[in-house]
């Protein structure tokens, strides 16, 4: 069984690096399978940043595109799916920043099932939106994706002690803002 | 005997004790927020088809296909062009038929007195 789940796994990988290879030299139907094959990977990640369904498929496209873009920077001894991961970390970076600056009217999120409290969840979810892109972005890494920075540093690209200050500011920011009165609970 | 101080004192807790003693609760709960923090939102069919129709074309290909949405234009504006300049230029048997005179720098002398 566990024979036939790795055999499963090195065919995937070697439709997926034919599929690179294809698309490298401009085939883009073989770049669309390679959408088909990574698409849901892009969503559930970019789903980690973003609610409403636009903004997860607006990044998604950005990755791809960008990805179709770069695709001859990819270096096929890393993993595509390490590679593709970063480019769609990096679009959602530069998305979470942009929708900073735009400021676009504040949506109505969803109250999260797991918090027990209902007042507790809006409270939370009021004070992700006081937390700059990147205190957000670092802090839905860590503990929505529940990466190690060591993880984090590998996916981004970046150095682990960037990762470390990184998360050590926006964990003091998140701190700070659940002292502010007003974040207690009622 | 030690002093109470006054305010406080006796009271069952003061509100920045109670914000501190409720922060571990509070941090957990943020935790759990972002962990829960998901679209849950799931590609439908169309999105690598989509995604195909933004890739960027290649500037050959792209040259051709504008040319190709262009000929029927460029085919009438050349026909437009032709139709107007037999129009307006003379023909070549008026141009050779015509002999103003067997002296032609005293025909010319001749044309720009009487143009004076």
């Amino acid at each position: 069984m566990l024979e036939m789940d790795l055999n499963a796994e090195v065919s995937v990988a070697r439709d997926e690096a034919a599929l690179v290879a294809e698309s490298v030299r401009g085939d883009r139907d073989a770049f669309a399978d390679l959408v088909r094959l990574n698409q849901r990977r892009v969503f559930r990640l970019a789903g980690r940043f973003f609610r409403r369904r636009e903004d997860v498929e607006d990044v998604s496209q950005e990755t791809f595109l960008t990805a179709w873009r770069r695709l001859s920077t990819y270096s096929s001894r890393a993993p595509f799916e390490h590679w593709l991961t970063r480019v769609c970390l990096n679009c959602c970076y530069a998305a979470l920043r942009k929708a900073r600056r735009e400021e676009p009217a504040p949506e109505r999120e969803p109250a999260d099932s797991r918090v027990s409290d209902p007042a507790v969840a809006l409270e939370v979810e009021r004070l992700l939106k006081n937390l700059s892109p990147q205190d957000r972005f670092i802090l839905l890494l860590l503990d929505g994706e529940g990466w190690s920075v060591a993880e984090i540093a590998e996916k981004l690209g970046w150095t682990r002690v960037n990762v470390k200050v990184r998360a050590h500011r926006a964990r003091r920011k998140l701190r700070g803002l659940l002292e502010q009165p007003g974040t207690e609970r009622s | 005997m030690k002093r109470e101080k006054k305010g406080n004192a006796g009271r069952p807790g003061r509100p920045s004790e109670d914000r501190r003693d409720g922060l571990p609760a509070r941090l957990e709960q943020a935790r759990l927020y972002f962990r829960g923090h998901h679209a849950g939102v799931e590609p439908d069919a169309g999105f690598a088809g989509r995604v195909a129709a933004r890739l960027d074309r290649p500037a050959a290909e792209i040259l051709g296909w504008a040319a190709w949405k262009l000929l029927p234009a460029t085919l009438a504006i050349a026909l437009v062009l032709a139709w107007f300049a037999l129009r307006v230029t003379p023909g070549t048997e008026s141009v050779t038929s015509v002999s103003p005179t067997e002296d032609p720098v005293g025909w010319i002398l001749n044309e720009t007195e009487a143009t004076r």
